[in-house]
């Protein structure tokens, strides 16, 4: 299986475990991901507020550099969004639609945004891949781990593959691996990155409010698929329990080092270590291969 | 002894009102009933300086100084809430984008967190097209309240302990042509 | 042809002179073929614009009427009294509709008085070719099936039944009482519902006049107004009505004994596989769930119930049959369902244990509910904080568009039993108070002055915080987001269709508006009568209302009802389709497209026959009969085509 990847910048940076992670279990499920030639930034909140005629034509890069009716598998919530949103944007208002290709045109850049499919990473384990391929990998059920599933708010709003409020896929996911997937009202309630920098005390309220119910459903990992909302939650930790007085110590892992520990794959090669809230006492709860 | 505020009506622009209308997020503003689903939704507007529901009162009646000028607009995380549960279909969250689009074009409240943020975050990608999370915050940070520098170490050296802080700046190759196009779609204005 | 046609212009006041120019119409009027008199008048449906007409019929020898003025909906039947009146046959009038076609939906005058010339001139093409017809009277059954036996199908039943007539009464549920069987007070007045309602369910079960088919459904509906013949699905209830005493002996013995969800307690209580509904209910007889009786299901029971019913009226051998009734009219009163909130995992129903609907809230607060009417929360303490959601499911666009009418002021009254049996604090979250009825807003009032919070804003989230159940809402007369921690969350749910309303439509070929409810066939003049003549609505399956509303629906639609059936006949629409048997190829295809049932299949002539009686008029089957065999009278091909080419031409 062969697909369009864009990474965006985060996998480049402080998601390196996601990075690492989703390149060792494509390896295992024999999937290639093409990252696409020389691309941009998706803009991510910054672009649409200054801008959203430049947030349009900074997916839109991204989108041609695709062949006419094929796929982009994306692999960060607020990436996905921007590029996905382009297609409804365009559909809703034509105008501004006819204005970024004009401008494209001007520099000789053609192609079709609406043209290209654009589906999250975990869509495509879901969808393509199939539970069954991926229960057939599973050499380490995770069933000693109680896992909260948080899907953030990008994955599903304003559109996506699953419901905007309480999605199902990840769930589906971690169960498939064995997990005890625990019941989770916030599974999309934003984590708040967009304001961590500019007003950290709102930001660090909503991380506590999703810290506060993985605590109370008694998780012992967070399972993410985005690594906006791992860094926030994951660096953020501390912050957290400073500022409000609490003592949370939940891992916070990518769905796909997840997928990698129940694949038996090494965990540093997951990019296990990298946890700022440390994983390592997880790995207790994986059995060994006989 | 103060009184209730008045505002006058020849303060108050219904052009604003009309413009707004027709940018994204502004087409159904009209049919707002006021329940404040969106203000109740919203995981930020606890620090909002007026809640979304009362955003789109002000618009309505024309106060776009005000608006303009809000710390609210800067609240917003883009989370989408707002938008997936309000009863009359009004794109809230795509609203607020366009009002801070509108506050960055018109220089309201540029001292403000929010649009300093953006700013960089939207210069450095011109300038590389691509962002690096570290550099970008420093930048950030030397920009809006340096001190804070010394607070942000502690997290930063953890960051680079686990190899998540790469040093190696990353770049697109063709970055002439990426900041003309973007240059020619600022020049369109919004 | 040579016809003399009289041409009439409306003004509607302003409604079509402000836009259209009337007189320009009846100006380029008179210049058409076979016009002798084209005039414009401030109001064609008033008596003077009647009269007009009415003369000029006899002044200038008219052999057609044109008139050219609103929807022939409302004053089609008007006008063609008049004509009557004056001796012509009343299907020699054509309407032209130049207001809900063109004035209200214009702003650019001459463009409009443009487009109603058009259809001016369309409608007088159209007449020349008009036939007279006559209209058919039917004799009327006396007879009347009511569907559905809550509070409007039970006024409506005895209503008829009370002037003489009889009545078939059909209930899918065991009891009949619907909703109202289940609800604690009733507002504005606070009487119990129980103590109106049970009246009313005994005099039915008393009344001579009405026969009433519990555990039944209506599964196919033939024939037409006056003449409808139904048939009646009753489903075995398992028990000897005439034998069962109502005692209950079989329903403690039951080895499924309080293991099964109550529908009446909306899943608050439990009651056995054999049960009486409720304890008012009528008929008072024990019904067998078939879905939950072990023996019914696997076959495999000690029968405990067989044994404990000293009358020996449990009857394992009872089956499922079909009764055929007779019936001169209809009356549809088969209620709504409550909106289910788990839809919203915003609202926490089904998540969190103390977030409950307002049915459920109805019967925890019954003396004869679950708590024994004490205000409970799950864990058995009483609550100190109460939350009342308005709006649930209602008012909003991602569910449904429309308000329900009844939750402010059924939430108003919560509050106040809450208050009543409590000393909790109570937080109602509304959007806009609707408290439009008679001695409603005092009764807002009162309850404002008991103390309780009104919070305007919708309750956005109800989550849990630290342990804490919270409602989340924006007080919006403050403009803060507001926390409110509380024990109990009601949410006072929209109220919806019946799932199961779309088969319904189709068995009684009514419509359904878009909001699922059936359509009656005038929202402010006709919201009694439905498109299928001789079937008529009541209560909520029309639209949601409250109990005096639907009351006096019942009553409405038992009078539309009765005025047939003390005349002994109706009158039908003559617009039918008839078959050229010559033509006929006798494909088949038009039985398919009839809604009404009215085409049937001469195996001997093999041809297609219609029913002149059933059929509507509709022109389906003219539409798509292959070879054209099948006319529509009064809707000709060649009509049709006339209007159209007097619309198109030039000038």
């Amino acid at each position: 299986m062969n697909f369009n990847y864009y990474p965006g910048c985060s996998l480049h940076g402080a998601a390196a475990d996601y990075r690492m992670s989703i390149n060792a279990i494509c390896r295992r499920l024999k999937m290639d991901l093409t990252e696409i030639e020389d691309w941009n930034c998706c803009g991510a909140t910054a672009a649409s507020s200054e801008n959203y005629k430049m947030a349009l034509v900074l997916a839109a890069l991204n989108l041609v550099k695709c062949e006419n009716e094929s796929e982009l598998v994306v692999a960060c919530n607020a990436c996905y969004q921007r590029l996905l949103n382009v297609n409804s944007k365009f559909k809703k208002y034509p105008a501004i639609k006819e204005e970024i290709t004009a401008v494209l045109a001007e520099f000789g850049i053609s192609g079709d945004p609406e043209k290209i499919k654009v589906r999250h990473l975990l869509e495509i384990f879901l969808e393509e891949v199939g539970l069954e391929k991926i229960k057939s990998n599973i050499v380490k059920p995770l069933s000693e781990l109680r896992l909260i599933p948080y899907y953030g708010c990008m994955l599903v709003r304003p559109e996506g593959f699953d419901d905007p409020e309480q999605p199902t896929a990840l769930d589906e996911l971690l169960t498939a691996l064995g997990a005890q997937v625990l019941p989770f009202y916030r599974k999309t309630r934003c984590c708040g990155n967009a304001v961590m920098s500019t007003n950290e005390k709102t930001a660090l309220k909503m991380i506590k409010e999703i810290l506060e119910e993985a605590h109370f459903r008694g998780g012992q990992a967070i399972v993410v698929t985005c690594p906006v909302c791992q860094l926030n939650l994951d660096a953020y930790q501390d912050k957290v329990n400073k500022e409000f007085g609490t003592s949370y110590n939940i891992p916070v892992l990518y769905f796909t080092q997840a997928m990698g520990l129940a694949f038996g794959i090494g965990p540093n090669k997951l990019g296990f270590d990298r946890g700022i809230v440390p994983r390592e006492d997880l790995l207790k709860l994986i059995p060994k291969i006989e | 002894m103060e009184g209730m505020p008045v505002i006058k009506e020849r303060n108050l622009h219904p052009q604003f009102y009309r413009r707004v209308k027709m940018l994204p997020g502004g087409e159904k503003i009209e049919a707002c009933i006021q329940c404040g689903t969106c203000s109740g939704s919203c995981p930020s507007s606890h620090t909002m300086d007026y809640t979304p529901r009362k955003l789109i009162a002000m618009i309505r009646a024309g106060m776009e100084e005000e608006v303009l000028k809000s710390k609210a607009i800067w609240m917003c995380a883009s989370c989408y809430s707002c938008k997936a549960r309000c009863p009359r279909g009004i794109a809230i969250t795509d609203l607020m984008y366009t009002l801070k689009n509108i506050a960055m074009a018109s220089g309201c409240g540029h001292k403000l967190a929010g649009p300093v943020f953006y700013g960089t975050f939207n210069r450095m990608v011109e300038k590389e097209g691509r962002i690096n999370e570290g550099k970008f915050i420093v930048t950030f940070t030397l920009k809006t309240d340096p001190f804070k520098i010394i607070g942000m170490a502690p997290l930063g050296m953890k960051m680079l302990a686990k190899r998540r802080l790469p040093l190696k700046a990353t770049a697109i190759k063709n970055k002439e042509e990426f900041r003309k196009i973007l240059a020619r779609i600022r020049e369109a204005g919004i | 042809m040579a016809e003399n046609i009289g041409v009439y212009v409306c003004h509607c006041g302003s409604n079509i002179a402000a836009v259209v120019d009337c007189e320009k119409i009846a100006q380029a009027a008179s210049e058409w073929d076979n016009v002798v008199i084209a005039r414009d008048y401030k109001y064609m449906c008033s008596d003077p614009g009647q009269n007009l007409i009415k003369k000029d019929i006899e002044e200038y020898g008219l052999t057609r009427v044109v008139v050219a003025s609103c929807s022939p909906r409302m004053h089609e039947p008007t006008f063609r009294k008049t004509l009557e009146e004056a001796g012509l046959n009343g299907y020699l009038l054509e309407m032209a509709n130049i207001r809900e076609h063109c004035s209200w939906v214009s702003k650019d005058k001459e463009a409009a008085t443009e487009k109603a010339i058009a259809l001016t001139r369309g409608a007088v093409r159209r007449v020349v070719l008009h036939q007279p017809i006559k209209e058919r009277e039917v004799p009327v059954n006396k007879a009347t099936l009511v569907v559905g036996g809550g509070i409007a199908g039970i006024q409506a039943a005895l209503q008829i039944a009370n002037a003489g007539y009889p009545v078939y009464l059909v209930e899918k549920k065991p009891s009949i009482g619907g909703h109202m069987a289940q609800f604690d007070k009733t507002f504005p007045t606070l009487d119990c519902a129980a103590c109106i309602l049970t009246p009313k369910m005994v005099d039915v079960d008393r009344n001579q006049n009405i026969k009433l088919f519990t555990c039944s459904e209506v599964v196919e509906v033939d024939g037409y107004v006056g003449n409808f013949k139904v048939k009646v699905r009753k489903k075995p209830r398992y028990v000897d009505e005439e034998a069962c005493t109502g005692c209950g002996d079989c329903e403690s013995a039951c080895v499924m004994k309080n293991r099964i969800p109550s529908e009446f307690e909306v899943g608050l209580g439990k009651r056995s596989a054999v049960y009486i509904p409720f304890p008012q209910a009528v008929p008072l007889k024990a019904a067998v769930d078939e879905e939950n009786c072990l023996y019914l299901k696997k076959g495999k029971c000690k029968q405990s119930c067989v044994d404990a019913c000293q009358r020996e009226a449990i009857d394992f051998e009872q089956r499922e049959e079909i009764v055929e009734l007779e019936v001169g009219a209809i009356i549809l009163a088969t209620g709504f369902e409550i909106f289910d909130p788990s839809v919203g995992p915003q609202w926490g129903y089904g998540i969190y244990d103390n977030v409950i609907t307002g049915l459920q809230f109805e019967r925890i607060t019954n003396a004869s509910g679950p708590t024994g009417g004490k205000v409970l929360l799950k864990d058995g303490s009483e609550p100190k904080k109460v939350a009342i959601l308005h709006c649930i499911g209602s008012r909003d666009e991602n569910y449904n568009k429309y308000c329900s009418r009844v939750c402010c002021m059924s939430s108003v009254k919560f509050a106040h039993l809450v208050k009543e049996k409590t000393d909790a604090e109570v937080y109602e979250f509304y959007i806009d108070m609707r408290t439009f009825g008679k001695q409603y807003e005092e009764f807002y009032n009162r309850v404002q002055e008991e103390g309780v919070h009104f919070i305007r804003g919708k309750g956005a989230e109800v989550t849990e915080i630290g342990g804490e159940l919270t409602v989340r809402a924006e007080d919006s007369l403050l403009g803060v987001y507001r926390e409110i921690p509380v024990d109990l969350v009601i949410l006072n749910t929209a109220l919806v269709p019946c799932s199961d309303s779309e088969k319904v439509s189709q068995i009684f070929g009514v419509s359904r508006a878009e909001s699922g409810f059936f359509l009656e066939s005038h929202i402010k003049l006709d919201p009694i009568s439905t498109t299928n003549q001789g079937i008529y609505l009541a209560g909520c399956c029309q639209s949601p209302k409250d109990i005096p509303d639907t009351v006096a629906q019942g009553s409405a639609a038992a009078a539309g009802a009765l005025a047939a059936i003390a005349t002994g006949k109706v009158t039908t629409s003559p617009i039918s389709a008839s078959v050229n048997e010559d033509i006929c190829s006798g494909c088949k295809t038009c039985l398919n497209m009839c809604a009404y049932k009215a085409i049937t299949f001469d195996e001997n002539k093999k041809v297609a026959e219609i029913n002149e009686a059933v059929c509507k008029g509709c022109g389906t089957c003219a539409a798509t009969c292959p070879s054209g065999a099948i006319t529509n009278s009064h809707f000709t091909t060649e009509q049709i085509f006339a209007q159209i080419e007097g619309v198109c031409e030039n000038g």
